[in-house]
């Protein structure tokens, strides 16, 4: 059936099975003041982006393609510019404001 | 495995959030759906582009089958009769076009990709990496 993307909740452990930036799910839950729902939909769509991209092995599938994808998205998210700030929740409140 | 190693491995960031909400069956399915991407190449579009492709034509030749006759629908959908001659027409052409031109099309592109990735995939192989265990599952 092939794995799925992690949880969140799972990721703020410090032995998930993932190479991740040290605190990255806890940081990434407190910018949606701590709405795990909310952080968690974010968190699935980022990393559906990510597997369609070029830092996922072509030749990799499964569990493999899913870490990949999950450690590009963590780095991502960790870089300076999107540090403090979700990428899909400031897209919607553009959204929001143009209409 | 000593107390103080399992209460490092399970050991959160920080305690300061609220506990998660369980995991819902439709939140599971969610995930399911979005992990989609892990697949690749030619399984990756045989499920999630050519699956809904057939399932249409299935589902026009059904519909054929129920409305002009299953053996009137076979024999528009292989090219054997006009579908003009039909009991109708407007139902019996997408079949005909998509007998002769859709199912063939696809099919062959399925074929040719595959056939083709088997032939650049020789000698693409690092002799490195002959006889070593592939640590990366």
């Amino acid at each position: 059936m092939g794995e799925l993307i992690p949880h969140l909740r799972d990721l703020c452990f410090s032995r998930n099975g993932h190479e991740l930036p040290e605190g990255f799910a806890h940081a990434f839950v407190k910018l949606h003041g701590e709405d795990w729902r909310a952080a968690q939909l974010h968190w699935e769509q980022i990393v559906e982006l990510v597997l369609d991209t070029d830092a996922v092995a072509p030749e990799s599938s499964g569990a493999r393609a899913i870490r990949q994808a999950v450690t590009a998205a963590a780095l991502l998210l960790d870089r300076t510019d999107l540090r403090n700030r979700c990428p899909l929740c400031t897209q919607g409140a553009r959204k929001g404001a143009e209409v | 495995m000593g107390r103080s190693n399992i209460e490092s491995s399970f050991s959160h960031v920080s305690l300061d959030l609220p506990p998660a909400p369980p995991d819902r069956a439709f939140d599971r399915l969610r995930r399911r759906w979005r992990s989609r991407g892990q697949r690749h190449g030619l399984r990756y579009w045989l499920l999630f582009r050519g699956a809904p492709v057939f399932a249409g034509y299935g589902l026009l030749f059904v519909l054929n089958g129920l409305i002009i006759g299953w053996q009137t629908a076979y024999d528009v959908n292989i090219g054997i009769t006009s579908p003009a001659v039909t009991a109708l027409p407007a139902l019996a052409w997408p079949l005909s076009i998509a007998g002769w031109l859709v199912a063939p099309g696809i099919a062959g592109a399925v074929a040719g990709y595959v056939v083709s990735s088997s032939i650049r995939s020789r000698r693409r192989r690092r002799i490195d990496n002959l006889f070593r265990e592939n640590a990366d599952g």
